[in-house]
Formats: structure tokens, C-alpha cells, sequence
């Protein structure tokens, strides 16, 4: 009787310790580019401009690459596919597609002999 | 305590189903193997060197300056399309001086039922040590 009652009492406890997922994922540090073509922006001068994100980047990190002397044109992250790009005179959103995840189904092996 | 065996003893005939009125007497027996095979298949079409298949492991020599190619096939006997993406791993040795490089390393994206060879290229520079170097092969789709 004493063990049931101790375990009624563990499993009491680990629903009421349970938590539920939370809604919105945290930010990560490096905004993953992969995938991402292009973006667009339209603050500041010029009016608009279209360009290939070259590196990985986190708020505040990118330097336009077409103009690298406009350090002001940084991206204002706010979640993993979502970028508000601009400086200046204010921001202009793109939303890049979602990368697939891709999983692996074969595993090999090369042994190479260099005689 | 007494009252609870009596309740969960309770519950537990009104669970039960009504053999009597449901009998049956069964007079045929089988069995159904199903197998879930992965709808894009990896095999060996070509290259140089020695291809198991049964572990998926190749073997090849070379020499100082040569190169070397496995050539793989992805069969995509399924209805939907899949991006193949190959991959190796480490990319070179660690001096430099053997690589492996894919074909289509950034992913072929194959159609239902459509076929794609993919290429390993082994390439060995003139000035590589003797020895034996091993890389892991992968497909993600």
C-alpha cells in the first residue's frame, strides 16, 4: 500500500511538473542563409536592390556585399525565416523559404590505398 | 482499498464482450508479410576498384597523381520526386592531398520513377604518402 501510494504520488508529480513546448522557438545566434537565394530591401537609397547573401549572419553581423561601406543596412532578425533588412530610412521584410531537412538513407564506406 | 478492487473489478466485466452471444469458430488461417522498403534505392553502376554490395563498401586503389571513380545509381521507384543529395565524408585527407568529390553534391532532384548516376572522384596528388585513407558515403533525400 505504501509503495502504490508513493507511486501514485511520482506520477502525480511528473504530470504537474510537465510543461508544455513553448509556442515560439527561441532565436538562434547564426541565421541559416541556406537556402535562401536572394532578398530584397527597399530602405535607404538605392530604391531597391536584389543581391545573394554571401555568409551566415546574426543581427547586426552583415555588411551589404555590393555595398560594404553601407554598414548600416543590417538585418533585424526576429525569428529564423523572417528578415527585416534596411537602415536609415526604415525596413523592408523578406521571408525566405523554409529549408527541407533532409535525411540520410545510405551509408558507405571508400577505403582508398595510395601505393 | 476494498471498494476500489470492487469498482475496477466493476468496470472490468462491463469491458468484457458478450463471448457467448459472439462466438465464432475460425477455420481458415494466414499470415501477410509486409515489407516497407525505402522508395529510393542506391546502387553500384560502374567505377573502378571493388563494390560490396552487401555492405556498401568500396575499395580502390591508386597511385601518386591518379584518380579514381565510384559511380553510383539512385532509383526512384516511388510516386513522389526527392531531392539525392550525396555526400562524403571527410571531404579530403588530412594533408590535402586525396579528395573525394561527388558529382551533383548540392542534391539532383529525381523525378517518380527516374533514375540518376551520381560520381565519386578519388583524386590523389603526385607527392601523396602511401597508406590507406578512409571516407564515409552517405545519400539524404
Amino acid at each position: 500500500m505504501r509503495f502504490l501510494l508513493i507511486l501514485v504520488i511520482l506520477v502525480a508529480a511528473g504530470c504537474v511538473t510537465e510543461k508544455p513546448q513553448p509556442a515560439v522557438q527561441p532565436i538562434p545566434e547564426q541565421v541559416p542563409w541556406n537556402g535562401v537565394t536572394q532578398y530584397d530591401y527597399k530602405a535607404g537609397a538605392p530604391d531597391q536592390h536584389t543581391t545573394q547573401p554571401t555568409e551566415n549572419t546574426s543581427e547586426g553581423g552583415y555588411t551589404h556585399p555590393s555595398y560594404p561601406s553601407l554598414d548600416s543596412y543590417f538585418p533585424q532578425v526576429y525569428n529564423p525565416h523572417h528578415f527585416e533588412v534596411g537602415g536609415g530610412g526604415g525596413y523592408s521584410t523578406y521571408t525566405p523559404p523554409i529549408p527541407p531537412t533532409y535525411t540520410n538513407f545510405w551509408t558507405g564506406s571508400a577505403t582508398v590505398t595510395v601505393q | 482499498m476494498k471498494y476500489l478492487i470492487l469498482t475496477i473489478l466493476a468496470i472490468t466485466a462491463i469491458m468484457l464482450p458478450t463471448t457467448g452471444a459472439m462466438a465464432a469458430t475460425e477455420f481458415w488461417t494466414g499470415t501477410a508479410a509486409v515489407t516497407v522498403s525505402d522508395p529510393v534505392a542506391i546502387s553500384n553502376t560502374g567505377g573502378d576498384g571493388t563494390y560490396d554490395p552487401g555492405t556498401h563498401a568500396w575499395a580502390v586503389s591508386i597511385v601518386g597523381g591518379g584518380t579514381k571513380t565510384l559511380k553510383m545509381t539512385a532509383t526512384n521507384s516511388s510516386t513522389s520526386a526527392y531531392t539525392v543529395i550525396p555526400s562524403v565524408s571527410p571531404a579530403s585527407s588530412t594533408d590535402g592531398k586525396i579528395t573525394a568529390v561527388w558529382s551533383n553534391a548540392t542534391g539532383k532532384y529525381i523525378a517518380a520513377g527516374a533514375t540518376w548516376e551520381y560520381t565519386l572522384t578519388v583524386t590523389s596528388t603526385a607527392d601523396a604518402p602511401l597508406g590507406t585513407y578512409g571516407f564515409t558515403l552517405g545519400f539524404s533525400k
